[in-house]
Order: structure tokens, then C-alpha cells, then sequence
């Protein structure tokens, strides 16, 4: 059942009235309602901030299928031998308990913008004074030509992080001496622009020590890339030979694969590889669609709060949103929840509301103790949110700072994930 | 020695907010009448005392200190160990020399204070990373009133502390419980400070690879540590401090920032944000800040101790 338990007590109506209408019951009475569909970095977040600012006087209801929560960010580590599974695990006891949001682990699968309700796929109705729609990314059918969602076994995609993690691991791991994996990167814009060259680089980390033998082919549609400089540069001092990228000028964009035959047909040169990775072009997740939220691929914001350009009582945070010059990371969205959480918040209960600020820096591991950072603040424009100033890690720095670069990376997981799930 | 650094651009909240509300009314064509955020949006209540507009353009009364100049003033001991923008300057000898003469001289410290990898609280706390840190911030260690009270006002033992407290604890902090006479000479007490480093990760420094040196610090005029910080204002501006800091405290590869008095948590983001300390995140962040929201950081922080 995934009523509001919180607005159902709260309300004078009856169970079957209840039941029966519950629209009726919504805005005009009893406490406003916020409704978050999507349990990552950036709704967890949002929910958390605005059940924990308001002390109750906003009912919040989470809206997320999956019990536990496998963060994308770190999903890397646990590829190069770093993580355990259960390390980036993270379930929403501490939201409902200490903060009173209402978890509903359910898909949303349809939002009515003028009735002001989302329908869950168990049945169920919610209503939302305020809609915050946090869905992360889906895949563009057809993108990488011969892959559907049907071969995400044989191929994973391994960029929603939980069991097509776990499933890209024991591939890599059973994989023959010698092999050859392939990674099919995606276009721009996609979710965390370092992840496929962190990923690579994890790959080669754990081959490096089972399977030193082994090959690691990159088809790239894209010129460049995050942090390829400093990715490039640490391929060659840990992993000299072992990996090979085909960007576009060499086919890399004009790629597909038989996932029965386990070959990649890179420009018209077939590969038999024994682990393939097929990332395919993203879009913003499908709820943001229905939603009638999007604008092409993604949804467009306001930067002032997230508020949706097509409707002022949707806001849409993180990798769906369409905001400007901020990577789609974890870090992004957490940063984006909070200046969202504040504005409605203030929206619904005349709390201050105060200037919005963002920032993102996105960690990456290369090797054992040899991490780098990349990282900006941003700022809110009439047009979108726009880059301030940043920073990034340079080439030829010394083990210590590498090595404190991890360390420092260790603490920031441990942050952002108090800061998401309480 | 005095430098006058950087002139702050001084913050411009209210221009912000009326500029953001123009923008959304602009934007938003809507085909309802909703309640702009921004048209709500607060300005945060800021009392500035006495800050004359000249003081703000000679850089808000910020002027760095270099600790380090003063400290090769008064012992010639730490010449070789001062930092140095050219870091190919430092020799490696005379500081492992140092760092040797620093673990003999620690032999009078050890019946009470274990050091190093499995060090555990005894009579003493644990002295691992005691350099930089605040005082009495060893979990689990029973620390006398005094102590405590220094920690909570913000004593920080950098070198200066540690070297004044080391020769003559009892005088130095009134009522610790420290029953030790102090070290003699100059020279021991330079020496033990340099093997206490080795166990001690600056923040900061260690994190940019820097000499692991006393934190160098910024000079605050009392008009900008007298800003009355608004606590509400602070809490929404330290949600950008905890997408990495732990609010519980926990500091594992990131460092705490909870706990700290007020002037402490002011001075060290006004030394980030005029790059006297150095590390890409921290300069980035601070120097968005300006000296409201940087009081205003310290206020919430401050009654988060309460």
C-alpha cells in the first residue's frame, strides 16, 4: 500500500473517503505536499533537506523502487577490487526514521501536471503541491546499433550501479588470459563525464594483477574527453600497452554489436572481444518525459531553483536536468537539491529563501593511491547555470598529492553520503 | 612582517536578489500565477560594525601574517625546515637530522603519550596528527577543564602553541594536567614539533604537497571577526560544506569542521579564500564567500557546539 501514511493521519477524512477521492484532500488541507520521484544524489537529497529543514511541517514522500541504493560514483572501485558491493550500498532507513520522509518503493510511471498527482505503478495516487523529479538517465534506444536492453547480460552497461555491476565484475574476472574488453563509450552529454576513463582505468587496475596478458579497446565517439590528459597520462605509468582508444577519427563513433556473436564492429573492423561494455547514449530518465517535462533528451530548469521551464511546481534536479554548464555527476546533483530544496521550502511555508549556490567536483581514481580531482563553482543566470571558476589536477604531480587526492575522495563519499541518506 | 593581499569584492547580496527576482519574472511565463521563490528571497541579515568603506578597500583589514618568518627570527633551528614557495629549497638532510634528534628528545614523552601507528590514549592522549589539530579533540580522552575550554574557544596547537606550551606546560595553559616540567632548550623543543610533524598530516598543506609547515594564517581586522554571523543564513550555506565535511565530525581523508570556535573557523576561510592556504577546493569555495556568509558559516557552526 503506498498511500501517505503522514497525510493520511493528518487528514480528518476517513479511510474510504480517503481511498475513494484522494485528491480531495490535497493542497487545501492539512500540511503541504512535496513529492520526489527518485532516490539518488539528487532526490534522496532533496527529500532529505526539505523533511529535515521544515521539522515536519512539509509532508515529504520519496518515491524509489529499489531498497538498497548503489551509488554510481564509487561503483568504479568496486570494479578495480577497491569497494565491496556493500561498501556503496545505502538503504532510506535514516530518511523515514530520523527525518520523516515517506519512502514508497514503487515506480512512478505517470504524472498529471494539471491534477497535480503522480501514479505509482502499484496503483496508487499522490498528490503534490510541489513535484521534484529526480529520475537520473535512461538509455536512447537504438544508439549503439544491435544492443537493446535485452543484452544488457551478455553486454552490461554497468551505469546504473547494483547487479549490472556486480555482473560486469564477474565478467572481468572470469574473463580468458588474454582477452580483449571493450568499452563502448558514450556521446556527450552523459552521466559523469570522467566514469568510462575511471572505469578503463579500474579494468586495467584488476586485470593488471589476473589477466596482465589481457587488452583494453575504447570506441570513443567523442574528440576528447574529462581528464584525458591526466587519464592518458596515467595509462601509460601503470598500464604502458595495455589500453588502446579509438576515437572518432578512427571509427570510433560508427559502432555496433552482436551481442550473441560477443563482436564489436568498430567502422567495419570486427572484434571478437570476451567482455564488452556497452554504455549507450543517455537521456533524461523516462518519468521526466511522461511528465511532459522535457525538451528533447532532457528537461529544461530554471537556475535560480531547478524549477521546470515548462511548469513552476516541477522542479527537476540532476542528470534529467537541462541546466547549464554543470557535469551530470552525484556531486552536481546533491549541490542542485539543496538550492531546490530551500526554494520550495520557502515556497510552502515562507521559510527564507536565500541566493542559490553551486558547486561540483568529481574525484577519480587512476591506480592504487593515484587520484585526481577536477572541480567548479557555478552560479545562476537569467539563461542557465553558469561555470565561475574551477580547478584541476595536473600532470606530473607527486605520489603524496595523488595519493591525499584518494584519501580525500575516501572522506568526500563518506560526506556526500551522510549528506544523502542521513 | 606584514603584507597587504588581494582586495575582497565585497558582496553583493542585495544586487543579487534583485537581479535573480527580475530575471525570474522575466523567465517564467507562466499560465499561473505561482509565487516566485526569489520574490521571497531574503536578504541575510547582516551587522557589520565599524567597517568604514576604506577599510573594505584595503582588502577588509586582512593582512597576512607569515608565521614563518617570525619563527626563523626567534630560533635559527627552523631555517631549515621553513617553507619556501621554491620547494626544491628544502634540503632533505637537515630535516630527517631534526626529525632523529625530535624521536630522541620524544623518549621523555613517551610514559604518557603514545605516538604512531597503534597508539592508543594512556596517561596522555594520542599525539598522531597533534599538530594542526584542536585541542582536546582526542576522542575518548578525559581532559582537564582548562584543556577543554581551550579547545573550545578555538586553540589550535600550530608550532607556536606547541612550542610555548612544550617548554613550560603548566604556565602555558593554567590548569592542564600535563605533570611535566617542559623541555629545556629551544632546539629540543624545535626538534620534537619536527618529529611530531611526521605523525601529523596538515589539512591542508599535506594535502598539495607542501611542507607539512606551521599553517600559515591571515590577520583578520576586528571588523570582520566582529561580523555578526546569521545563523539561519549559515546552516543554508554549510550544505555546501557537507557534501564533503561529516556533520558528525568524522574525518577520514576530509578534514572536521565542526568544533571550532568562531574567530578560528572566520580566520582559516578568510586564509582559503586569499590563498594563503592553498588547496583547489577550499580557494574555490572560500573565495565565493564573502565576509558575511563567512560569519555567518562560523555562527552555525558555532551553535552546532551548543
Amino acid at each position: 500500500m503506498s498511500l501517505n501514511r503522514r497525510s493520511f493521519l493528518a487528514s480528518t477524512a476517513g479511510v474510504t473517503a480517503s481511498l475513494a477521492a484522494p485528491a480531495v484532500w490535497s493542497a487545501s488541507h492539512g500540511r503541504p505536499r512535496v513529492v520526489v520521484v527518485g532516490g539518488g544524489a539528487g532526490g534522496a537529497t532533496a527529500a532529505r533537506y526539505v523533511a529535515k529543514d521544515s521539522d515536519g511541517a512539509i509532508d515529504v514522500t520519496l518515491v524509489e523502487p529499489t531498497r538498497t541504493y548503489y551509488t554510481c560514483f564509487f561503483s568504479n572501485l568496486y570494479l578495480g577490487g577497491f569497494k565491496e558491493i556493500s561498501d556503496i550500498g545505502h538503504s532510506y532507513g535514516t530518511l523515514a526514521s530520523a527525518h520523516g520522509v515517506n519512502v514508497v518503493h514503487d515506480w512512478a510511471v505517470d504524472v498529471d501536471r494539471s491534477a497535480k498527482t503522480v501514479t505509482l505503478a502499484g496503483g496508487a495516487t499522490l498528490d503534490y503541491d510541489k513535484l521534484i523529479l529526480a529520475p537520473g538517465i535512461d538509455f536512447i534506444d537504438g544508439s549503439v546499433p544491435g544492443w537493446d536492453i535485452s543484452a544488457q547480460n551478455r553486454m552490461p552497461h554497468a551505469y546504473k550501479a547494483g547487479s549490472q555491476t556486480e555482473l560486469l565484475r564477474s565478467q572481468l574476472r572470469g574473463m580468458r588470459e588474454g582477452g580483449l574488453f571493450v568499452m563502448v563509450a558514450p556521446p556527450n552529454p552523459f552521466r559523469c563525464p570522467p566514469g568510462p576513463y575511471e572505469r578503463v582505468s579500474m579494468v586495467a587496475h584488476l586485470l593488471k594483477n589476473s589477466n596482465p596478458t589481457a587488452k583494453i579497446l575504447i570506441a570513443d565517439p567523442k574528440e576528447k574527453f574529462s581528464k584525458q590528459a591526466l587519464f592518458e597520462e596515467g595509462w601509460d605509468k601503470h598500464y604502458g600497452g595495455m589500453i588502446s582508444r579509438l576515437g572518432p577519427d578512427f571509427g570510433g563513433g560508427n559502432v555496433s554489436v552482436d551481442p550473441d556473436a560477443m563482436t564489436v564492429d568498430i567502422d567495419g573492423q570486427v572484434e571478437n572481444a570476451d567482455v564488452v561494455n556497452v554504455i549507450p547514449a543517455m537521456k533524461a530518465g523516462r518519468i521526466a518525459e511522461v511528465a511532459g517535462v522535457t525538451a528533447g533528451n532532457w528537461a529544461p530548469v530554471n537556475a535560480i531553483d531547478m524549477s521546470s521551464k515548462a511548469d513552476p511546481d516541477v522542479h527537476v534536479l540532476g542528470d534529467a536536468s537541462q541546466q547549464g554548464d554543470m557535469p551530470k555527476s552525484g556531486f552536481s546533483a546533491n549541490s542542485q537539491a539543496k538550492v531546490c530544496a530551500n526554494a520550495v521550502r520557502g515556497a510552502l511555508t515562507e521559510s527564507r529563501v536565500f541566493p542559490p549556490r553551486f558547486a561540483n567536483t568529481c574525484w577519480s581514481l587512476i591506480a592504487s593511491n593515484d587520484g585526481v580531482k577536477v572541480g567548479a563553482t557555478y552560479e545562476a543566470t537569467p539563461e542557465k547555470i553558469a561555470r565561475v571558476d574551477g580547478f584541476i589536477s595536473q600532470t606530473g604531480e607527486d605520489a603524496a598529492l595523488r595519493k591525499a587526492t584518494y584519501e580525500e575522495s575516501e572522506g568526500w563519499y563518506a560526506g556526500i553520503s551522510a549528506d544523502i541518506f542521513g | 612582517m606584514l603584507r597587504f593581499l588581494g582586495v575582497f569584492v565585497p558582496s553583493v547580496a542585495a544586487v543579487a536578489v534583485v537581479l535573480l527576482s527580475a530575471y525570474v519574472f522575466a523567465n517564467r511565463l507562466v499560465d499561473r500565477a505561482p509565487e516566485p521563490a526569489a520574490a521571497r528571497m531574503s536578504v541575510p541579515m547582516v551587522a557589520q560594525r565599524d567597517v568604514a568603506p576604506e577599510d573594505v578597500t584595503k582588502g577588509n583589514g586582512a593582512a597576512v601574517v607569515a608565521e614563518n618568518d617570525a619563527a626563523e627570527s626567534s630560533s635559527g633551528n627552523k631555517a631549515a625546515e621553513s617553507p619556501s614557495e621554491d620547494e626544491g629549497a628544502v634540503t632533505a638532510s637537515p630535516v630527517s637530522e631534526l626529525v632523529a634528534a625530535g624521536e630522541r628528545a620524544f623518549r621523555k614523552c613517551r610514559a604518557c603519550h603514545q605516538i604512531g601507528e597503534d597508539a592508543r590514549n594512556r596517561a596522555g592522549p594520542t599525539l598522531n596528527g597533534v599538530v594542526g589539530r584542536v585541542a582536546a579533540s582526542v576522542e575518548g580522552f578525559n581532559y582537564s577543564k582548562a584543556m577543554k575550554a581551550a579547545g573550545k574557544r578555538g586553540l589550535i596547537w600550530d608550532e607556536e602553541e606547541l612550542a610555548g606550551y612544550l617548554a613550560k606546560p603548566r604556565t602555558h595553559l593554567k590548569g592542564t594536567k600535563m605533570s611535566f616540567a617542559g623541555l629545556k632548550s629551544e632546539d629540543e623543543i624545535a626538534a620534537t614539533i619536527a618529529y611530531l610533524k611526521t605523525h601529523s598530516e596538515s589539512p591542508v598543506g599535506a594535502a598539495e604537497g607542501d611542507a607539512p609547515e606551521a599553517v600559515p594564517e591571515v590577520a583578520l581586522d576586528s571588523s570582520v571577526l566582529d561580523i555578526e554571523g546569521d545563523p539561519e543564513y549559515g546552516e543554508y550555506l554549510s550544505s555546501e560544506c557537507t557534501t564533503c565535511h561529516q556533520e558528525d565530525g568524522g574525518d577520514d581523508g576530509i578534514p572536521s569542521i565542526v568544533r571550532w570556535g568562531e574567530d578560528r573557523f572566520v580566520t582559516v576561510m578568510h586564509a582559503y579564500k586569499l590563498g594563503v592556504r592553498e588547496h583547489p577546493v577550499m580557494n574555490m569555495v572560500a573565495g565565493r564567500l564573502g565576509n558575511e556568509e563567512i560569519a555567518a558559516l562560523a555562527a552555525y557552526f558555532a551553535a552546532l557546539e551548543d
